[in-house]
């Protein structure tokens, strides 16, 4: 993990300090300390009514003129819907109920402009206060700066927003205004010691692609403006007075970041869809957290599968239930809001170190995946609770491995039932609306699939194992390493017949083995019905721009041909056909 | 006076974007409209009120309409409700 690098490196006057990573990216730069004037409310007493009435239309006008602002640079800067946040904040200027309250306390209780909004407002922020839910203590903190800013307005007041350089802004709270309003400059980060990830704050930097690290309390008292500070935003890292090391190290990981970025940018922002506008979502397989800034630079929409049984690799035994979570919401918080799934452990029973030496003749038909968990349940329900504590942001998926029969996914999921249950007891927090599903690659399982749809809410396909068991071939074997057809027809049958079995039930299905990954083979997947494919993270650009210039009507057609296909050898000739004629299109080589 | 019992179906539940249409399509009608959830009532005409109430997926909120145009606002804004805010 870089962390321990990082802190091999430091020298001795180095501080760093851990926040929340809330948008990915590395910045090395000064730091400018955007301190707001602290906003007092005056005494109660209004001079007359008329006064405060005219001074509180004349606010409230100015506000909404400077929400109309945010809302015009961030439909400029970003989109539509996030543009919405501001809509609704203007709404807020313009709300009937609101503004009668305030007007009635200025006239019948006699009370000052300012006075009577800090009033009628804490009444809603007090009730949104009451709560420990995270979203709604940042909503009512978005609220609260409404009212800052209506009351600055009363008295005639303004925020400074412009800069002079390029600079790391740093605020006690960035508001989601600020943070649109300061890109006018050449922000490189935003650091604020309130906030956490699902604030707006830190939705609009990664949509503005700045990186941004907050949740750090107390930091700004140990900072200077002006001083050259890091922030890694994919680490959730604040270093203060950077040695050389330090810097070195963060300039070559700038260098290669962008580097690779270079390479990714272009199609990263682009939604990956068909020529004849058909959506196909590309997610990354990951096997270790190294691997996240890559995948999310390279344009991922989400993790369609996180190979656990590394973290059991790495560390030679299984990892405990702290260890997970960190793993687990490392992962989740980097990819929110896109979906992460989480596969539960894919080990064989040979891996395993228990007393006597365990051997297997045959472990690939023999004690591994879901059969193994199942065989030790508190390994299992570990893993369980680990996955439920890190799915609070809500985008945690949990999937089993190995599947073979209706039997094992029922016992699977009453454990995972009973997890549940168990952690509402003791009142930690969770994602119950959490999906729950299962890896395709046994061929039982393609028949159950309509009994299953009941028990699961998605399926991924796994091509390596599938293919592996469909024809009885050990791809590790050289010697039969032949007849392991990667393309082989009934393989491609298979997959149809998934997706057929599928298409009514509302169960998701994805496809994340190599298959996948493979140029040649995109089309004919595409064709067959799959719409979410999970690859590796260095492809991803290449079959996204394979995809954007392929029509799925044209995929259809080939997969018909395949289907009706007798050899490995027709299809291969079908496939390449179609990648050349599309090389042909575009002029140039894949 | 119309009273209907509504599901939050979306998975982010009822955060400020769908808070803003609701507001604005309750606007249309001339009818009073209120927004239950527990003990708690909300005019669903006021965002700020509507923002205060934390509703996640799968909690069940109760919908009031009292007016000359009750059947017609309700009928718009359950059908809001049941489209999962336009975000299934």
């Amino acid at each position: 993990m870089s962390f321990d690098e990082i802190i091999k490196l430091k020298g001795p006057d180095t501080k760093i300090i851990e926040g929340i990573a809330a948008a990915p990216g590395y910045a090395i730069g000064p730091v400018f300390i955007y301190q707001k004037e602290i906003i007092e409310i005056y005494p109660a007493v209004s001079l007359t009514t008329d006064y405060e009435l005219e001074a509180l239309d004349f606010a409230l006008e100015r506000s909404k003129k400077e929400l109309k602002k945010v809302i015009e640079f961030s439909r400029e800067k970003l989109n539509e819907r996030m543009a919405g946040i501001f809509e609704a904040h203007l709404m807020i200027l313009e709300d009937p109920m609101l503004i009668e309250s305030i007007r009635k306390n200025i006239i019948e209780d006699r009370h000052s402009a300012e006075y009577s909004v800090d009033v009628e407002f804490k009444k809603y922020l007090q009730q949104m206060r009451k709560t420990d839910d995270q979203l709604m203590l940042e909503r009512a903190n978005e609220i609260e700066d409404i009212k800052f800013r209506i009351i600055r307005n009363l008295q005639r007041k303004r925020w400074e927003s412009k800069l002079r350089q390029s600079v790391i802004v740093v605020a006690k709270n960035l508001t989601p205004a600020d943070t649109v309003l300061f890109t006018r400059n050449d922000v490189l980060a935003y650091v604020s010691e309130m906030g956490g990830l699902t604030s707006h704050t830190a939705i609009l930097a990664r949509a503005l692609n700045i990186p941004a690290v907050v949740g750090i309390r107390g930091l700004i008292n140990q900072l200077e403006n002006d001083k050259t500070i890091v922030v890694d935003g994919f680490n959730g890292l604040i270093i203060i007075n950077p040695n050389e090391e330090i810097l070195e190290y963060y300039k070559n990981k700038i260098h290669q970041y962008s580097l690779r970025k270079k390479k990714y940018e272009e199609l990263s922002n682009v939604i990956c869809k068909t020529k004849d506008n058909h959506h196909i979502k590309l997610m990354s397989n990951i096997d270790f957290l190294d691997e996240i800034p890559f995948a999310i630079a390279s344009g991922s929409e989400g993790v369609g599968l996180f190979r656990t049984e590394n973290l059991f690799f790495q560390k030679g035994t299984f990892p405990n239930e702290t260890e997970q979570i960190e793993a687990y919401l490392d992962l989740s918080s980097k990819f929110y809001p896109n979906v992460v799934t989480i596969r539960t452990f894919d080990i064989g029973g040979d891996k395993i170190n228990f007393n006597e030496q365990y051997n297997e003749t045959n472990p690939f038909l023999g004690w591994r995946g879901i059969r193994l968990l199942l065989d030790l349940p508190e390994i299992l329900k570990t893993q369980f609770r680990a996955i439920l504590i890190s799915s609070v942001y809500k985008n945690v998926r949990v999937m089993l491995p190995m599947v073979s029969s209706l039997d094992e996914v029922i016992k699977a999921k009453e454990i995972f039932n009973e997890t549940k249950k168990e952690l509402k007891a003791n009142g930690i927090k969770f994602d119950e609306n959490i999906k729950f599903g299962i890896m395709v690659e046994i061929p039982s399982i393609v028949y159950c699939l309509k009994e299953l749809s009941k028990y699961i809410d998605f399926v991924s396909v796994g091509t390596n194992d599938l293919t592996q068991y469909l024809l009885a071939v050990d791809r590790g074997n050289e010697k039969v390493f032949k007849s392991y057809q990667e393309f082989h027809p009934a393989l491609i049958r298979v997959l149809r017949l998934i997706t057929k079995e599928l298409y009514r039930s509302k169960i998701e299905v994805s496809i994340c083995g190599e298959l996948a990954s493979n140029l040649k083979a995109v089309p004919l997947l595409l064709g067959l019905g799959y719409n979410v494919l999970s690859v590796n993270e260095y492809l991803l650009p290449e079959i996204k721009k394979l995809i954007l210039n392929i029509k799925l009507n044209d995929c259809k057609k080939l997969a018909v041909k395949c289907l009706n296909s007798s050899t490995q050898s027709e299809i291969i000739k079908y496939l390449d056909e179609f990648i050349k004629k599309y090389k042909g299109e575009n002029n140039e080589s894949l | 006076m119309i009273l209907k019992e509504v599901t939050i179906l979306n998975r982010a539940g009822l955060h400020t974007r769908p808070a803003a249409v609701l507001v604005k399509l309750a606007s249309k009608y001339k009818c009073d409209f209120y927004i239950i959830q527990d003990e708690i009532v909300v005019n669903g005409k006021s965002i700020i009120g509507v923002m205060t109430l934390c509703a996640e997926q799968g909690s069940k909120l109760i919908l009031k309409f009292d007016g000359e145009d009750e059947e017609e606002a309700s009928k718009e804004i359950v059908e809001y409700f049941n489209r999962g805010f336009d975000e299934l």
